[in-house]
């Protein structure tokens, strides 16, 4: 029997019944919020909206968009650890995940059951797409308050895969010199501690870590989208044979966005989420297909638990609605990067991102080390700090980023500063760096 | 508290019948062991054994004592990732773990790597519930556990997905759970979901205890007690800032205070009452945890001793001849796994300096209780 390329035939559901569904299950949950959140009620009853009003996604734009900042506000002002969004009394969920907080105090969400089960399904679709199969051996990080776990781990249990889970903490990176031993087929982890862990390998073993590695089929990397080089690269330096998949999450909503073997873009599952573009600024719709980027603003179609509704991510992105090559019909997200880590220089509007699709291309800095010192609302020029390889000689440093300013200058139109620094210069929280230094607020 | 039992049929089995269960299992283990694992075959065939001439609880002292060290060394000779241990075929495994000796493991370590089948799970989970329950948590409960992410008993509780083929403590139970880590930056996190949800229990280590009671004890005298996340060395940000704050605050109802065994400890009577008064709880546990095999044993609200489930292990002390001492005697404890079925030991000497008791407690439970010298 001929395998079948795709985990559930819904992924292939022509767009016109795909929007029908999902204007339909929108509806249902704009009803049930309303009625049930407290939370909603009144954001709604504040914008003058009722559940009836909303008959076409154009009058869907009149809801509330909010962001996390709302809920901490709320949260503070009545007390309630959800902020008035759970719908069911709390002994009909079975687990509350903390978020990870790297923002400000931890907020909440949680899975009743018929919630973990969508969003187990959510993920076996993704572990297909990126051609995991049963019987494979995954290995996987995590932390376990993490909103990823349950739903990963039941996806894992229902393709049949053995696990292998470790934790994550940069200290106990050197024990994947030794789980190599587990042979995996398939990985699953955050991209920047993978970094970690290599620099483990190199560091105590002296091995390349595709002497451990190699043969993994595949890579499913969260935590930071990353560029194509890139990927090539983490490709050689593990001897992955399959493919290294990026994908995008927020724990809100629980929406996971994974790429396919096509690897334009992220799909996520528009019968369980409603994805929207939003202008940062004026906060207009864009529409999908224009290559504009603006704010993920996500709304669960599913959530009875703890719904979300025009929940802004603060993430950037752009939308795909035109048929992939892969055969889904539904739509891509092209993750960009934070809103927060939005610049202005010489009166362009620049992402990190953009500027590590520019130094990737340079062998000597395909890693994309770097951070930009933000020193005032309006630059005249990026001030950049960057790690090289280490197999750069000093001497060749300052052509190096004379070509790198160059081409930056080239691409985004922008004068550029490089200052070469080793990893430890730059900020970074956990394995994670942050892009963008805000000098103007220390 | 209510003395209230998981499986009341196992936990107060008559003591003979429980031996004719326990010696059951234990027969077909080493049966099963012999004929499935090149490491148990080996050494069964070292010792002049088969498995056919154990017949009883007795005779396991004809078999050798088998050490962490053995494990690690089998692993190094046999270049197999489980050193020859495995008993089943490896598509039946659903999880593989390599509990540390210690969580920060010095490189030249050799990992022990457990794994677990679908039945190794349930039976986890099963003799896991018993110890919840014996420890008084009740369904309904919001209980908060600290545990590593690579522990058996995080997989146990913490992924209620039962409806997959797993279970879970919480599932079996109807308890919500909080996961949480039991690294130093997550006591924060610990602390303020707490703070959000006054959970029924806690599970913690004696050292995180400590960590999480120095976060929330002020200074000094009169001053409000504010806890400070950090995110990283460089960014930090306080979260509470106007509100009184104790331990008392939280209002944990247990606290079980878990002992892993690179971490060996036990709550006496002096320190559970120190911990009642500062958390205002209502008891505590002590929780002792070998990953390795899979044990796990616990007080009861009696506070004598550790109850461990002899339907599931063969428990022996021996003293320094290798000869088993009686009930009262101190010796080391050796454990047998007579329900795993992927990676089970045979008399698994465990460096632990214990002593048991028969007799049945006042809680009415027929199995052996440990005490452990610390």
């Amino acid at each position: 029997m001929q395998e079948s390329a795709y985990w559930n035939v819904i992924e292939r559901l022509p767009r016109a019944e795909l929007e029908e569904l999902k204007l339909r299950r929108l509806r249902a949950i704009i009803r049930y919020a309303y009625y049930n959140s407290p939370f909603y009620h009144k954001r709604f009853k504040e914008a003058s909206v009722t559940p009836d009003d909303v008959r076409s996604f154009k009058d869907f734009e009149k809801i509330p968009v909010f962001r996390k900042d709302d809920i901490r506000a709320e949260r503070d002002k009545t007390g309630d650890p959800f902020a008035g969004l759970l719908c069911m009394p709390l002994e009909d969920v079975l687990l509350i995940n903390p978020s990870t907080g790297t923002t400000g105090i931890p907020t909440f969400v949680t899975y009743a059951e018929t919630e973990l089960k969508i969003c187990a399904e959510m993920m076996c679709r993704h572990f297909w797409m990126t051609d995991a199969r049963p019987g494979d051996k995954a290995l996987t990080i995590q932390l376990n308050w993490h909103w990823l776990g349950p739903p990963s781990v039941t996806a894992y249990r229902r393709f049949g895969m053995h696990l292998m889970i470790d934790f994550v903490h940069p200290i106990t990176a050197e024990r994947y010199v030794w789980l190599a031993g587990f042979k995996p087929d398939f990985m699953f982890m955050d991209q920047p501690l993978l970094m970690a862990i290599r620099d483990e390998i190199r560091e105590h073993t002296g091995k390349e870590p595709h002497e451990l590695y190699g043969g993994v089929r595949n890579l499913v990397c969260g935590g930071e989208s990353f560029p194509p080089k890139f990927k090539e690269h983490l490709m050689q330096e593990f001897g992955i044979t399959g493919g290294v998949y990026d994908l995008y999450g927020c724990s809100e909503s629980h929406i996971v966005a994974v790429e396919c073997p096509e690897h334009n873009g992220n799909h996520f599952w528009e019968d369980m989420f409603h994805v929207e573009i939003l202008d940062p600024d004026s906060g207009d719709v864009i529409p999908p297909d224009s290559g504009e980027s603006g704010e993920v603003v996500v709304t669960s179609l599913f959530a009875r638990d703890m719904p979300f509704i025009r929940y802004g991510t603060e993430d950037v992105a752009y939308l795909e609605t035109e048929r992939c090559g892969c055969g889904r019909t539904h739509a891509r997200l092209v993750p960009r990067d934070r809103i927060s880590w939005r610049i202005k220089v010489g009166g362009k509007e620049i992402y990190p991102i953009d500027v590590r699709r520019v130094i990737e291309e340079f062998p000597e800095t395909v890693e994309g080390a770097f951070t930009i010192r933000k020193y005032a609302h309006e630059m005249t020029k990026l001030k950049i700090d960057m790690r090289h390889e280490p197999w750069v000689r000093p001497e060749d440093e300052e052509a190096l980023a004379s070509s790198i300013c160059e081409r930056i200058r080239e691409k985004l139109g922008v004068e550029a500063e490089i200052r070469w620094v080793s990893f430890s210069g730059l900020p970074v929280i956990f394995h994670k760096i942050e892009r963008v230094l805000d000098e103007t607020k220390m | 508290m209510e003395n209230r039992m998981f499986n009341p049929k196992v936990e107060v089995m008559p003591k003979e019948e429980l031996r004719k269960l326990q010696e059951r299992r234990l027969r077909a283990q080493l049966r099963r062991v012999y004929e499935s694992s090149p490491l148990h075959h080996q050494r069964f065939r070292e010792a002049g054994v088969t498995p056919d001439e154990i017949r009883g609880v007795e005779d396991l002292r004809r078999l050798p004592l088998v050490t962490r060290e053995d494990l690690q060394r089998a692993v190094k000779d046999s270049g197999d990732f489980y050193g020859g241990r495995l008993c089943v075929p490896a598509d039946r495994l659903i999880l593989s773990i390599s509990p540390p000796e210690w969580p920060f493991v010095p490189l030249e370590d050799i990992p022990v790597v457990t794994a677990l089948t679908v039945a190794d799970q349930r039976e986890v989970v099963e003799l896991l519930t018993r110890i919840w329950v014996m420890e008084g948590v009740a369904p309904k409960d919001l209980v908060q556990v600290q545990c590593w992410a690579w522990e058996a008993f995080g997989f146990a509780f913490s992924f209620p997905s039962h409806t997959f083929g797993l279970t879970s403590v919480g599932g079996v139970l109807g308890c919500r759970i909080i996961p949480q880590e039991l690294f130093v930056p997550d006591v924060p996190r610990t602390i303020h979901t707490g703070r959000f949800f006054k959970p029924d229990v806690l599970f913690t280590t004696e050292t995180a205890l400590a960590t999480l009671e120095s976060y929330l004890t002020p200074v000094s005298e009169g001053e409000k007690v504010t806890v400070e996340v950090a995110v990283s060395e460089t960014t930090s940000f306080k979260v509470v800032k106007e509100e009184e704050f104790s331990p008392r605050s939280i209002g944990y109802r247990v606290i079980v205070l878990r002992a892993p065994f690179y971490e060996l400890f036990y709550a006496n009577e002096e320190k559970r009452s120190r911990i009642k008064e500062v958390w205002g709880v209502e008891d505590v546990f002590t929780l002792l945890d070998i990953q390795d095999i899979l044990f796990y044993a616990s007080d009861c609200a009696e506070h004598c001793g550790l109850h461990v489930w002899e339907d599931a292990f063969v428990v022996e002390v021996i003293d320094a001849a290798g000869e088993c001492v009686s009930a009262g005697e101190w010796g080391d404890l050796v454990l047998t796994n007579i329900f795993a079925e992927a990676t089970p030991l045979i008399r698994y000497k465990t460096g632990i300096t214990a002593t048991f008791e028969d007799e049945r407690c006042g809680c009415g439970r027929t199995h052996r209780r440990i005490f452990l010298r610390l």
